[in-house]
Order: C-alpha cells, then sequence, then structure tokens
C-alpha cells in the first residue's frame, strides 16, 4: 500500500516525459497519455480514500527518503498522506480527469497540442507533489513547480501579447509571494529547535513549535511574523488582497487550465498550505484574526469586480477570487474544516462553470456576455449544465455549495459579525453578478450569427459528471474527510443564517434579472448615479495602475539609475580615469623609449661602468 | 709563462673594442660582428682564468659561449638580411616601424 | 616521489597536446581541427567522469596525487591532486569545455588560430583546479588570462578591443595582488615550499600570526575577489561577456570566474583562517551589493548578453554569501552553487550566441516572436531562466536554498536580501523571454532555422540535462564536496568556533 502512493505522484510525471518524445504527426497519443497518467493517479487514490468511505476510518500514511543531508540540514522527501491529503487528492485527480478529458476536445486542433498537456502533466505532477508534500520544504519545490506550470500554461498562445504578459505577471506576483514565505520558512526552522536538531516535518514541526513558543512569551509574537511570512505565500498562490491581480489575467490562457489550475486547483493550494499548517496558525490567534480580515475583505472586494466585467471568464475570475477569500476567511475564522470543505465543492462547481463556459467560448467564439444571448435554445445540455454551477455558486439548496458556504456564513455568524455581515453582502453580489452573466448570455434574444450545436461527448461527458458533483456533492459526505481531531467541529446548521442566504441569493439573481433583462431599457438612467463608482470597479480600485505606477515610477527608474551609476561612476569614473592616468603617465616616460638601440646601449655601458666604480670605490666597497 | 695580467688586458681591448664599434657604427652587420668580438673577449678572460686557477669551469663556460655567439650570429644575420631585403637598410637608427 | 599511475596530468596535457597536434595540421582542414578540439574536450570529459567515480569520498583528502619535483631550491614541485571540491570543478570546467568546442562550430575566421588559443585556455584552467602547489597554481592562473585577450580582440563582437584590453588588465591586476599574498605566504611560511599541503600542515600546527594574517587575507581575498568580480571590481565582466566570442562567455563565466572563490576555499580558510574570519564578513555585505545591484542594472540592459552578464555578476553574490558563512553547508553549498550557476551561465551564453550568429543582433527590442521559429532554443532558454531565477528542479535552487539556510544563522538581513535578489532575478529574466521569445511573430525574423539533430541539439539538450540531474539528484555531488569541507572546517575549528 505504502509503495504505490509514490505512483499517485509518478504517473502525471511519467506522461510528462514521454509526451515531447512523441512524434507530431501522432499527437493525439499525447493527449490519451496525459488523461491515463492521471486517471491512474486517481484510481491510486480511491484505493487510498476507500476504507474512509467505507468506515470512515483513518489511516496515515507517512514515507520518507533523504534527499541532502549536511551537518546541520537535512532535507527528505517523503509522502505524508491524511484524510486531508486524500481529499485534496481526490479533488485534484478527480477533477483533473475530467479536465483533461474535456481538453482532449477542446484543444484538438491547437497547434501546441503536445506541449499544452505536457503542461498539464507537468502541472498534475506538481500539484499531487504540493499535496502529499511530509515536510514544507518540500511543499515549497512543489509550490514552485505549480507556478512554472501555470506560467507555462497561461502563456500557451504566446504570441498573444496579452498572454505572453498574463503568464509573466502571474509567476511573478507569485514570487514576490514566495518571497515572504521562504522567509518563513527559514524562521519557523530556526525556531523548531537548537541548531542540528531542526526539522521542517509537518509531523514534528508542530510539537517542537509548541514547545518553543511555551518557552517564552516574546516566541509568541515570533511565530506571528512567522506565520504570516507563510501567509504570503497564500497571498500569492491563492490571489489575495494584494497579490490578487494576476489572476483575472490568467484568463488568457486556455479555458480548461482556467478551470483546472486557476479555479479548482492550483489556486486552492493556499488553502490547503493553510488547512495543513492549520495547528502551527492556531498557536498564533493574532495571525488568524489578521488571515481571517485579508480573506473577508478579499471576497468582498472581488465580487464588487465582478459585476461589472464583460468577460465570462472574467467573471469567473473575479467569483473565484472571491470563493478562494470565504475559503481563507473560514480558515481564519478557527476553522480549517470549514475552509477545506468550500474548496472541495467549489473545485466541483467553479469547474463546472469554466467548462461550460469553455464549451460555449468554443461554439460561439466570442467571450463577452453582451455579445452572446439566447444560448439555452441552442445548447440546452451546456446551457443547463452552467446553470447548476451558477446555482451551487450562489449557494441555493440542495447544491453543494449550499452546505459549504452555509456552514462558513454560520462561522462568521459566531466568530466574528462584521465579517458575517460583509460575507451576507457578498452572498448577494455573488448571486447578483451570476444573474447579470447569465441574462445575458442564455436568454433574450441572440445575437451570435454562428450556427450552434452541442459539442461531442469528450466535452458533454465531464460537464454531466461535474453537474452530478455540483448538484449532489453536499450528500456524499466528503466532510467526513475533515472529521479529523486535529481540526475544529465544524458547525452545525443554522436556520437563521440559511434564511438569510437564501433570501440575499434571490435577491441577488433577481436584481441581476432586473437589470440586465427586465428592466434592461431602465438601467442606463438608473445606474446614471453610479457611474463613478462603475469607473472605479472598471479600473479594478486602480490597483493594476498602482502596481504600474510602482513598476514604471519607481522600479525602472532605480534600475536605470543604477545603471547610469554603473557606466558614469564606476566604468566612467574610477575604471576609464585610472587607465588613462595610466596612460598619461605613459606619455611623459615613453619619451625615454628613443627606439634608437646605440642610445640604449649607451645608457647600459655608463651603468655598467657606473656600477663597476661604485662597487670597487663607492659606497657599496 | 704569460701572466694572467697581460690576457685580462688584451680581453678589455678586445671589449673596448667591440663596445665601442657597437656604439658607433651604423650599420647592423658590423654591430653583430663587435657583439662578437666582445664575446670573444670574455671567452678569453674566461681561459685566462680557467687556466690560471685550474679549473674547467671557464672553459666550459668559454664553450657555452661560443655556442651562443653561433646562434646569435645564425638569428641576427638572417634577421638583418631579411630586414635588407624588405627595406633596403641597415642602418638600426632607421628600423622603427614600431615606434608609435 | 612519481606516484606513477595518476591520470590527473592529462587533463592539463591532452589539450595541450591537441592544441600542438592542431598547430601542424594545415588551416584549410577545418572540420579537421574542430573535430581535433572536440576529441580532446570530449576525452578530458571522460577524465573528469572517471575521477568523479572513482574519488573516495571517505579516502585521503587529496586523491589521483603525483608530485614531482622541478626547482627544489625554491621548493617547486609540480604536485597535483583532486580533493571533493576540485572534482566537482574539474567536472564542471569539463563540461563547459567540451560544450565550448561544441558550440563554436560558428567561428569562421581563423578556425585553427582559435582552437589553439581555446584549447591553451582550457588546459591551463585545468592546471589551476588540480595544482596542489603555489607556483604552478598561479602559473596556471595567470596562463588561462593569455589566451582571453587575443580570443576577445580578435574573434569579439561589438567593442573588443576595450573589453579584452579592459578584461586583461582587470584580472592581470588581480592576479599581481594576489601574487603580493601568496609570495608573503611563502616567505613567513619559512618552509621554503609552495607545496600546499605542506603549508596547510604548518598552518595547522605553528598558525600564521594574526597580524600577518591580517595583511596577507584581504590581498588573496579581494585579488582573487576581482576574477570573481566581487562588487565594485566587477565592471570588467558584463563588458567582456558581451563582447567574447560565445565559448569564451561559456568558460568566462561558467569556469574563470569560479576560480576566485576556489582558490579562496583553497589557499585563504586553510592558511589564514584568522585573516578569514575577520574579512570575510565584510564581502559578506559586498556580496548583497552584488546581488541586488547587479540584478538592477541587469533590468535597464538592453542587451541581451548585458544582461546575463549583470546576472552572473548578482549571482556570484550568492558564492560569497555561501563563503562567509564559513560553516560546513555554507562551504559546500558554495562549491555546489558554483557547479550549478556555472552550467547555468554558460547555457545561457551558449543560447544567446545562437541567436546572434543568425540575428546579427542581442538587443532585446529589436527581436521578438522568436519562439516560433525556434522552438527548442526557446525551451532551453526558458529552463535556463528559471534555473537562474532558481526554480526547484534545477541545480540552482539546490545550492541556493543551501546558501540561505547556512546564511540565515550569521547574516539574517543579508539573506533576506539575497532572497529578495531572486525575485528581481526573475523579473528580469522573464522580461528577456518575454520579450525575446514571445509575443507576435516579427516577419523580420522568418528566416531563422532551429538547433537541428543531435548535433545541433546536444551542446545545450547536454547542459539542461546536467541541470536537471543534478537538481533532482544533488547527493550525488553534495556527498563527494561535503568529507572535504567537513575536513577543512573541522582542521579549523580551534579558529573558527567563535565565528557569529
Amino acid at each position: 500500500m505504502i509503495h504505490i502512493a509514490w505512483w499517485i505522484l509518478f504517473f502525471p510525471l511519467i506522461s510528462f516525459a514521454i509526451i515531447p518524445f512523441i512524434p507530431e504527426a501522432k499527437r493525439i497519443f499525447a493527449g490519451w497519455i496525459a488523461c491515463v497518467g492521471i486517471f491512474f493517479s486517481f484510481l491510486i487514490t480511491l484505493r487510498f480514500a476507500r476504507p474512509m468511505f467505507d468506515a470512515g476510518e483513518f489511516h496515515t500514511w507517512y514515507s520518507k527518503i533523504n534527499w541532502i543531508l549536511i551537518p546541520g540540514l537535512q532535507l527528505e522527501l517523503g509522502f505524508f498522506i491524511d484524510s486531508l491529503a486524500i481529499l485534496m487528492l481526490l479533488v485534484v485527480t478527480g477533477v483533473g480527469t475530467a479536465i483533461f478529458y474535456y481538453s482532449l476536445e477542446y484543444m484538438e486542433h491547437d497547434e501546441g497540442y503536445k506541449r499544452y498537456f505536457a503542461g498539464l502533466s507537468l502541472f498534475a505532477f506538481s500539484m499531487i507533489g504540493i499535496v502529499i508534500s511530509g515536510n514544507l520544504l518540500q511543499l515549497f519545490i512543489f509550490w514552485e513547480l505549480v507556478g512554472l506550470s501555470s506560467y507555462l500554461l497561461i502563456g500557451h498562445w504566446y504570441q498573444k501579447d496579452e498572454a505572453a504578459d498574463a503568464g509573466k505577471k502571474a509567476f511573478l506576483t507569485n514570487r514576490i509571494g514566495d518571497f515572504g514565505f521562504l522567509i518563513g520558512i527559514l524562521l519557523l526552522w530556526t525556531f523548531s529547535g537548537p541548531a542540528g536538531s531542526r526539522t521542517l516535518n509537518f509531523l514534528q514541526l508542530n510539537a517542537s513549535i509548541s514547545s518553543f513558543v511555551q518557552s517564552s512569551p516574546a516566541h509568541a509574537t515570533g511565530l506571528t511574523i512567522a506565520m504570516l511570512l507563510i501567509f504570503c505565500g497564500v497571498l500569492g498562490k491563492s490571489a489575495q488582497f494584494p497579490l490578487h491581480v494576476w489572476l483575472p489575467d490568467a484568463m488568457e490562457g486556455p479555458t480548461p487550465v482556467s478551470a483546472l489550475i486557476h479555479a479548482a486547483t492550483m489556486v486552492a493550494a493556499g488553502v490547503y498550505l493553510l488547512a495543513r499548517m492549520f495547528s502551527l496558525f492556531l498557536l498564533s490567534p493574532v495571525a488568524l484574526e489578521i488571515i481571517a480580515y485579508i480573506g473577508g475583505f478579499t471576497a468582498l472586494f472581488a465580487a464588487t469586480q465582478a459585476i461589472v466585467q464583460k468577460d465570462i471568464k472574467r467573471v469567473l475570475a473575479y467569483s473565484t477570487l472571491s470563493q478562494l477569500g470565504y475559503m481563507v476567511m473560514a480558515i481564519g475564522l478557527g476553522s480549517a474544516a470549514v475552509g477545506m470543505y468550500h474548496l472541495t465543492t467549489h473545485a466541483f462547481f467553479k469547474a463546472l462553470l469554466f467548462l461550460g463556459a469553455g464549451s460555449i467560448i468554443h461554439a460561439t467564439e466570442k467571450q463577452n456576455i453582451f455579445e452572446m444571448g439566447g444560448v439555452i435554445k441552442k445548447m440546452p445540455f451546456t446551457s443547463a449544465a452552467f446553470l447548476i454551477g451558477t446555482f451551487a455558486l450562489i449557494g441555493f439548496w440542495p447544491s453543494s455549495g449550499f452546505f459549504s458556504k452555509d456552514k462558513i456564513l454560520a462561522l462568521a455568524f459566531s466568530e466574528n459579525r462584521l465579517l458575517f455581515i460583509s460575507s451576507a453582502i457578498t452572498v448577494f453580489l455573488t448571486a447578483l453578478y451570476m444573474g447579470r452573466a447569465i441574462s445575458l448570455m442564455f436568454f433574450g434574444a441572440s445575437k451570435i450569427r454562428k450556427k450552434l450545436h452541442e459539442p461531442s461527448q469528450k466535452i458533454l461527458m465531464p460537464l454531466l459528471i461535474l453537474s452530478i458533483l455540483s448538484l449532489a456533492g453536499g450528500f456524499f459526505g466528503f466532510e467526513r474527510f475533515l472529521h479529523d481531531p486535529n481540526h475544529h467541529e465544524m458547525s452545525g446548521p443554522n436556520s437563521l443564517v440559511i434564511q438569510l442566504a437564501t433570501v440575499l441569493g434571490l435577491a441577488g439573481v433577481f436584481s441581476g434579472f432586473f437589470f440586465y433583462r427586465i428592466g434592461e431599457k431602465n438601467r442606463k438612467s438608473l445606474l446614471q448615479p453610479f457611474s463613478w463608482a462603475y469607473e472605479i470597479l472598471m479600473r479594478k480600485y486602480f490597483m493594476d495602475d498602482l502596481y504600474d505606477f510602482l513598476i514604471r515610477y519607481i522600479q525602472q527608474p532605480f534600475a536605470k539609475l543604477l545603471d547610469w551609476f554603473e557606466r558614469t561612476i564606476i566604468v566612467e569614473g574610477a575604471v576609464n580615469h585610472a587607465a588613462s592616468f595610466t596612460a598619461l603617465t605613459g606619455r611623459y616616460f615613453k619619451k625615454l623609449q628613443t627606439g634608437r638601440i646605440q642610445t640604449y646601449l649607451s645608457v647600459f655601458f655608463s651603468g655598467v661602468v657606473i656600477a663597476i666604480y661604485l662597487i670597487r670605490f663607492g659606497a657599496l666597497h | 709563462m704569460i701572466p694572467l695580467t697581460h690576457y685580462l688586458i688584451v680581453s678589455g681591448i678586445l671589449f673596448a673594442i667591440g663596445a665601442l664599434g657597437v656604439l658607433m657604427r651604423r650599420n647592423i652587420i658590423i654591430m653583430l660582428l663587435s657583439i662578437e668580438i666582445m664575446l670573444n673577449a670574455a671567452n678569453l678572460s674566461f681561459v685566462a682564468f680557467s687556466s690560471s686557477h685550474a679549473d674547467f669551469g671557464g672553459q666550459i663556460f668559454s664553450l657555452f659561449v661560443v655556442a651562443v655567439a653561433a646562434s646569435e650570429v645564425a638569428i641576427g644575420l638572417a634577421i638583418a638580411v631579411l630586414f635588407f631585403r624588405s627595406r633596403g637598410i641597415l642602418d638600426p637608427n632607421e628600423m622603427n616601424l614600431m615606434k608609435d | 616521489m612519481l606516484t606513477s599511475h595518476s591520470l590527473l596530468p592529462y587533463l592539463v596535457l591532452i589539450p595541450l597536446m591537441a592544441s600542438a597536434f592542431i598547430l601542424v595540421v594545415p588551416s584549410e582542414r577545418i572540420s579537421a581541427i574542430r573535430k581535433i578540439a572536440i576529441g580532446a574536450t570530449f576525452l578530458t570529459l571522460i577524465l573528469a567522469f572517471f575521477f568523479l567515480f572513482s574519488y573516495q569520498p571517505s579516502g585521503s583528502p587529496y586523491q589521483f596525487t603525483i608530485q614531482i619535483p622541478w626547482v627544489r631550491s625554491f621548493g617547486i614541485s609540480y604536485h597535483a591532486g583532486l580533493d571533493g571540491i576540485g572534482v566537482v570543478m574539474v567536472l564542471l570546467h569539463a563540461i563547459l569545455s567540451f560544450t565550448g568546442a561544441l558550440v563554436s562550430r560558428s567561428i569562421k575566421q581563423d578556425v585553427k588560430l582559435y582552437f589553439i588559443f581555446y584549447l591553451i585556455l582550457v588546459a591551463s584552467i585545468f592546471g589551476v583546479f588540480t595544482s596542489l602547489d603555489l607556483f604552478f597554481l598561479y602559473l596556471f592562473y595567470e596562463m588561462s588570462v593569455i589566451p582571453l585577450y587575443p580570443m576577445i580582440g580578435i574573434w569579439g563582437s561589438q567593442n573588443r578591443e576595450y573589453a579584452s584590453m579592459k578584461l586583461t588588465l582587470y584580472i592581470s591586476l588581480g592576479a599581481v595582488i594576489a601574487l603580493v599574498g601568496l609570495l608573503a605566504l611563502y616567505f613567513a611560511s619559512g618552509l621554503q615550499t609552495f607545496d600546499l599541503e605542506a603549508l596547510s600542515q604548518q598552518a595547522q600546527n605553528q598558525p600564521f600570526s594574526v597580524y600577518f594574517q591580517m595583511w596577507c587575507a584581504p590581498l588573496l581575498i579581494f585579488g582573487f575577489g576581482v576574477i570573481a568580480s566581487l562588487w565594485p571590481f566587477h565592471s570588467w565582466s558584463p563588458i567582456g561577456y558581451a563582447a567574447a566570442p560565445t565559448a569564451v562567455s561559456m568558460l568566462h563565466a561558467g569556469v574563470l570566474k569560479k576560480l576566485g572563490i576556489f582558490l579562496i576555499i583553497r589557499i585563504v580558510i586553510p592558511l589564514l583562517p584568522e585573516g578569514a574570519k575577520f574579512w570575510l564578513p565584510i564581502t559578506a555585505v559586498l556580496c548583497i551589493v552584488n546581488i541586488l545591484y547587479g540584478a538592477w542594472a541587469a533590468m535597464a540592459q538592453k542587451d541581451m548578453k548585458f544582461v546575463i552578464g549583470f546576472a552572473s555578476v548578482s549571482h556570484m553574490g550568492y558564492a560569497f554569501l555561501g563563503l562567509a558563512c564559513l560553516n560546513q553547508m555554507g562551504l559546500t553549498a558554495t562549491v555546489f552553487f558554483m557547479f550549478a550557476h556555472g552550467i547555468m551561465a554558460a547555457l545561457c551564453f551558449a543560447l544567446i550566441g545562437f541567436i546572434y550568429d543568425q540575428t546579427h543582433t542581442r538587443m532585446i527590442p529589436d527581436l521578438g516572436g522568436l519562439a516560433k521559429q525556434l522552438p527548442f532554443i526557446t525551451v532551453c532558454f526558458v529552463i535556463a531562466a528559471f534555473a537562474s531565477s532558481g526554480l526547484p528542479g534545477f541545480a540552482n535552487f539546490v545550492s541556493e536554498i543551501l546558501i540561505f539556510f547556512s546564511a540565515w544563522e550569521h547574516y539574517p538581513v543579508q539573506t533576506i536580501l539575497a532572497i529578495f535578489g531572486i525575485v528581481i532575478t526573475a523579473t528580469y529574466m522573464l522580461r528577456m523571454i518575454r520579450n525575446v521569445f514571445f509575443g507576435p511573430p516579427n516577419p523580420n525574423w522568418a528566416y531563422l532555422k532551429d538547433a537541428k539533430g543531435l548535433a545541433g541539439k546536444l551542446p545545450y539538450g547536454f547542459l539542461v540535462a546536467v541541470l536537471l540531474i543534478f537538481g533532482v539528484w544533488p547527493s550525488l555531488l553534495l556527498n563527494i564536496i561535503r568529507p572535504t569541507t567537513e575536513a577543512l572546517i573541522e582542521s579549523r575549528a580551534a579558529v573558527l568556533a567563535q565565528y557569529p
């Protein structure tokens, strides 16, 4: 059992290694190899998950090999599979398989077909690596690798300037977060014990850090700083404010990539990290509180921007930001289980939404929701899937989103009223922007000239599976994985919260329909007073402008300044002037070199005579 | 038996002749010859000292000098001939192509 | 005295003999000349792998030794041997000289002369890495500078006279400063020997006076620091690389630059531990200037080779940071870093050379959208860029992370700044990739041809493979380096124990 665990990790890697060697003429095999790779990983994961589904038993598997052994530092590679990891593995490999399969058709005619599937396999490998990592540094390694695959896949259509820029932006923003993450790791490493017995292993970290915190009150502050630095990594990867700017741009990648990486799994890696290290975060209440506020703020902040987006993928991207904010907030409020639960359901319905949107984009070749309309008549199946996803995203009973979102709201209700209010507003906003998108896309007169038809089963099959999961995921018992005693118990249903959320959701959907369908004609006049707000939202609260400003007017001039310093002060000033000084002295001394051999000889002989005289009669005698 | 001083005086005179030749003449071949004279002056004193001190080191050295002188002349004359062919001069003071 | 069966001198002899052999080949037979050069470097590569695999980490500190007395009255002998560090550096140099010979295909003018110089350069660097005698070590060190001057001056690109002059002068200046230190060591020891092992033994039993160490160590550290482009003695490096032909840039950035650090480890730390203890913390401050200054300056460059040139200035800062830790982890990490960075920097220069040979421009704004024509080169360049910015999976990540772990204890502020350097590195590398390879295809470059066939892809693929193999399995090298650094630090433990 323990040996096959490695294969969860290695199957996608093998696919990745094989794909570049497939000849271009038989490239269809590349897609299938990638699919088979992740499907095998999924099967092995199921094998691990079965005892839990069957009997609710909790096992952990742990194994490691030494990777680097240097006096003072031991780095090991290993896996640590507990129920949390299995849940995440199920999400990654399960949703992954569906999306890989979907890509077979979606990317069929793409020029970079092989490259695409190689990238997806690399991503699957690194993402699984994050999930099963047994220590923090190993997690960091895979954490960086998902960043790489994300960069490659966002920039898949590298010939488009936007895509190339977006990939770069995503990677660099993540790098800034990882800067803090790495320092956090170093700090934790120092805290974990005296030199020589330090560790980054998850199994030992908890005990050593708690004894560290108890040994002195000042250490608690140190730990808070360390945990917040680690949270910096989460800010980048899970796109929380203020490092969220890369995620909307990342929609330049192919839609299945957006579904898998930028909605379901990779961006959730940050949340997974928080859950994985939750027992450490619990030692620092201050850090948790800050995390909760950042999460809550991101949820609200992103939801407002989703209202004005015109590109369906960007609507969904901001929605992802907002939902990630929920998860982070839930963990910050003290329940990793609730956060992870929402992560699971969100993976289902957000992947479904993206794939549905992808299916529509594939058919219509349009992404702007104002240019669609009436799609439901022509693509009923896809539309139904999309509607189910919407249903779950807003959180109506009995969809899976209902269960998880309700738990978050109930948690906020009992822990922090301010965050509860903001979350409730976010519920309304979520319903509003999804109502707007649906009314524009599916209903009304069609603005599409093209003849539309449903895609083939390769696209519909994943939609069907994900629809089922989104709709009925709440009854499959995923929360059983989260009853691990390490995590907070989930609070039971709170009827007040449920009613409020449902009412807000309905109100939101209705307002969406009202403004964009029923009351469409009056929309302009109704919204006129709010045009300033619209402007702010369209400019993304000036966040991109701020970063542009920092890069263009602070960072770049600084680089230019250093370059100038290099050229004028160091090279021109110090080095070249030293050289010209030498040249100048040389100009005077060269007059001694007449070039006449007989002059030299005369000097030489005079020298000899003087030397002899001195030796014989002079001072040297 | 001729005393050592006589040899040394002859050697000194030879050396002075050679040195003056190198310094004064404007023909590179004569200069090379003068260098030969200087070397032979040195040889002479080597041999003289050698026989007076009954030490073979001096004679061995003089053989060395002969060998060096031969190779020096070989190279020096070759250069001089080549130079004369290409530029038609033998005056070392005119040989200043390398001077900036 | 002559330990017969050492293969070590062949590392120097094979390239030298090949160089002599090329001398008698008629200069029109270009392909024969190339084959000789490639064959000779390939032989040294095989030898280097042989040394790697037959080195016994648990055995005596110096292996494959050979000692031939030369000038007894001065205590000079040809004494060669490899410790764990030497094995790794020899491997690095062998890999790069082989790939360098392969990419020298693009040299069209005076091929014969070029390869003669190239092989002398290769031989002399092998000489430095294998010498255990200060005299020969310095001799080879100076010998390696000699071919650089004509190679840059004749086969270089823009600004080559200025660059070759500057580079040669700078490096000679550093060498002269170091020479003063070396001679001081020779006389101060009173042993009348240049033998490094004997000196080291002496330094252990009867250390040099602290006063002597205090003034001798900086001569060596900064003298060697010049060739390792320690700030502010770095300005020769970007200009030199930009002007040099591809293979010279590769060898220079990949290996020659590492000589400085290698010699500091080999000479300063064992012989002058007190001096190292006092002076290396100062380089730990300068190295941060190296990292950040180099990185930011790289950001402002428009010429690709200048970007990589400043990047290598920036990266050498990490090596100095690891060195300044003066503990086993730090030294091990530094040696591994030198290896990883050498391969990576050489890969970058090789790829830029490939592009330049066809486009005749290296200006980033002129290029763009090359990925369409050059998919293989693009993949390699992306790999090199990510390796350079410390992405896991490549050897550079392992070495950098080890440097951070060891420096964190002694120099927390510097470590944080050094980690920030990685962020900037990623920024300028990705920006370069974005602007050179990505974006809409440029019709001007539609004629470009990608690397074709095994021979075309070999040099780049080989370097990428090395980066990957040692990135995934670093212990292969670390286990060889570690016993050496361990013994080195342990033997000076009395002095270094009170290190901050």
